[in-house]
């Protein structure tokens, strides 16, 4: 195993195609802006920031910066990304890939984006202002999604796309002014833990699979709905999350045999719990102060045991608690 | 956005970038012309997985 200096004017991709790179060697960037697209090719190959001015721009023109192709054990670590036309790092196939403290910004696509891969960690990333930050598409499981901020984004923070995309968690992570989902999980068994979803047009959102568990997640101040299950879910899980101050339901609910436990749902603008569909357990819940209701069951067969409602306070009300634009904008005239 | 909107969305972005990013491509110098053109054919073959999995919908 080797330490090899890599400068701007290295053409990583001819580099580590070559027999002077082997699996296992470091690939040691130095400070500077690289204008390239680095296609890996070898496992095990670790690329690494000498430095924190290692940049990457593709001066939009560029398609990727680094495409991981079909490989093992690659570390991408500490590397500054921004306007290239598509991805920032693509992990095409393969698996078991680390990257890990990236700072991703200003792309026409997604920051980091996974497909047919699994495996793979993704850890102390940033991303911001690009379409999408964190996606899992094309049949990608048992990827771990790590303590991640996506923010600023036009689409969405972090999500998985296909019923084929199953097994991946989602820990600590934050989700921040984001215009479309801040979670947007389609897939079967997968993990949303100890998330921070703020400001979105939508928290959490699930679809297309069963199984999937919401956990320990803060949700609050999106335009629609804190959680929104689609129509046929079954079996998710949602335990003690934190959903307030949403301008729709907290948690609006069209799946079926899901269990809704020890949540904290409180000042959302139209409804805590919304209920469409059936055979529903809701447990231990704790709802405050949700207009009109605080739990709206249209559908049949759900069971609640336990639950705890508070009417809102006279002069509480979620406007008053969760603040509104008008006072916003003119506390910073 | 259900599944089949979304997906449609995603092949018509990747559609147009590509299409764009082939003419930028022709205006490059030969040195990043062959980089370029492998990382498009990534996108090439996620686009036309994209198209398989709608056409499954």
């Amino acid at each position: 195993m080797a330490v090899i200096n890599i400068t701007p004017f290295t053409d990583i991709t001819e580099l580590i195609a070559s027999d002077r790179v082997n699996a296992g060697d470091v690939l040691l960037l130095e400070e500077g802006i690289y204008f390239q697209n680095v296609i890996i090719t070898k496992d095990n190959i670790r690329i690494i920031a000498k430095g924190p001015g290692v940049i990457f721009d593709g001066q939009s023109s560029l398609i990727t910066a680094f495409t991981l192709s079909n490989v093992t054990g690659v570390v991408i670590e500490g590397v500054n990304i921004r306007h290239y036309r598509f991805d920032g790092i693509v992990i095409d196939g393969g698996s078991g890939n680390r990257i890990i403290k990236n700072r991703i910004n200003n792309l026409l696509t997604i920051g980091i984006s996974v497909f047919h891969s699994s495996g793979n960690l993704i850890w102390k990333n940033e991303v911001c202002r690009c379409n999408d930050g964190i996606v899992l598409n094309l049949t990608s499981t048992s990827n771990r999604i790590i303590d991640n901020i996506v923010k600023d984004c036009s689409g969405t923070g972090f999500g998985t796309v296909l019923a084929s995309d199953s097994n991946n968690a989602f820990v600590s992570n934050k989700a921040i002014r984001n215009r479309l989902i801040g979670f947007d999980i389609f897939g079967n068994n997968n993990l949303v833990y100890d998330n921070l979803a703020i400001d979105n047009n939508e928290g959490i959102r699930t679809g297309d699979g069963s199984n999937t568990l919401i956990i320990g997640n803060v949700v609050k101040g999106c335009t629609l709905n804190g959680y929104f299950i689609t129509d046929g879910i079954r079996n998710q899980f949602s335990g003690e999350n934190h959903i307030a101050c949403n301008r729709i339901a907290g948690i609006l609910d069209q799946g079926e045999l899901g269990v809704f436990y020890k949540n904290e749902i409180s000042f959302n603008g139209d409804t805590g719990i919304t209920l469409f569909f059936f055979n529903n357990l809701v447990m231990d819940n704790i709802l405050v102060c949700n207009v009109p209701e605080n739990i709206i069951e249209r559908g049949s067969g759900n069971i609640f045991i336990n639950n705890i409602q508070k009417p809102c306070e006279p002069c509480e009300a979620p406007g008053v608690i969760c603040g509104d634009c008008d006072k916003e904008d003119n506390s910073s005239n | 956005m259900d599944k089949k909107e979304r997906i449609k969305n995603e092949i018509a972005r990747l559609t147009e970038l590509i299409k764009e990013s082939e003419s930028i491509t022709e205006q490059m110098p030969g040195y990043l012309r062959k980089n370029q053109e492998l990382a498009l054919r990534t996108y090439k073959k996620k686009l036309a997985a994209l198209e398989l999995e709608y056409m499954k919908l």
